[in-house]
């Protein structure tokens, strides 16, 4: 019994989780892909467009924790816009979530 | 085909501009490309009374454009959390504004985004670019007001989700006695021709040189 629970959990969390990671793949396509690239190398189609440098985002993913992303993703930085005013905090974590998968 | 929509919208007013210029009273200076070559900005010389407006500024003070008569003008359009072109025509206006000298310029950013643009998220909006408050407000209020201003400016709004519109760029310079002299359609005006137009309507001398 104990097993089947545990087993049951397990997969409404890799279900929340793979829910997760695609609400925070269709935010950054809509919101981020733009400028940081669709794997966050800073080249999207916005930065040849408008001849603009944007740093490779996976540098920052590799020394930043999740609070000082989050911060970023809601108060903005440099250029990029704040998103506190239009996502949930939900959103901003699985954006966090979906940029995190980045290699 | 949702993310390029800022992109997609900025060519639409082609047909406007073919529309406007067969109706005629509207010249057109040239018609300009970006040094990057991109398409999507053109320059429009004209000689209309700039439509008058009052709507709040991102201290929630009433502010209408003939309170700025005497001053030359610069309207344009974005939202905050827009993420495509907005954030870079706000940051080339910012290093505009730092060009030109103050007092004799107010620049008016009005929202496509009032559901969201409240007057304290454009007052952070605009201090995250620097920009100097005294020579710049940033503008929202009710819908029904914005949208009688996007009309009369040649803005096509479309909201697409929250934090989300379509909208094209326009940027209206307006002179110190309220004739609205150029528009810059799109997003890639060069700031050096945006700032030649200043000299020009600040020394007096636009309608000889146009």
């Amino acid at each position: 019994m104990a097993a089947s629970v545990a087993v049951f959990l397990w997969l409404v969390g890799c279900n929340s989780e793979n829910l997760a990671l695609e609400q925070g793949a269709g935010i950054y396509a809509q919101r981020c892909l733009a400028c940081h690239g669709r794997q966050g190398g800073g080249d999207g189609p916005q930065t040849a467009f408008l001849g603009v440098r944007v740093p490779d985002l996976r540098e920052s993913l590799s020394v930043k924790q999740d609070s000082e992303l989050l911060a970023i993703i809601s108060g903005g930085k440099n250029l990029m816009p704040a998103f506190g005013p239009v996502l949930t905090e939900t959103e901003q974590r699985s954006v966090l979530k979906f940029v995190r998968s980045f290699k | 085909m949702r993310m390029f929509g800022c992109l997609r919208v900025a060519v639409a007013p082609l047909s406007l501009i073919v529309a406007l210029a067969l109706a005629g009273g509207t010249a057109f200076g040239h018609f300009g490309s970006s040094s990057k070559g991109a398409p999507f900005a053109w320059r429009e010389v004209q000689e209309v009374q700039a439509p008058e407006f009052q709507i709040l500024d991102q201290e929630g003070r009433p502010l209408s454009l003939s309170d700025l008569r005497g001053r030359i003008v610069l309207v344009n359009f974005v939202f905050s959390s827009c993420s495509e072109s907005c954030p870079f025509v706000t940051a080339k206006l910012a290093s505009l504004q730092r060009e030109i000298p103050e007092g004799s310029f107010h620049f008016l950013t009005v929202t496509t985004d009032p559901e969201v643009d409240h007057p304290p998220v454009l007052k952070e909006y605009g201090k995250k670019f620097g920009v100097d408050f005294r020579g710049w407000s940033f503008l929202s209020g009710p819908r029904e007001a914005l949208e009688a201003i996007w009309k009369d400016y040649g803005v096509n709004v479309t909201p697409i989700e929250r934090g989300w519109v379509d909208h094209n760029y326009v940027l209206a310079l307006i002179d110190a006695k309220g004739i609205w002299r150029v528009t810059y359609h799109g997003e890639t005006w060069e700031t050096a021709d945006v700032l030649k137009d200043l000299q020009r309507l600040l020394s007096s001398s636009f309608l000889a040189e146009k």
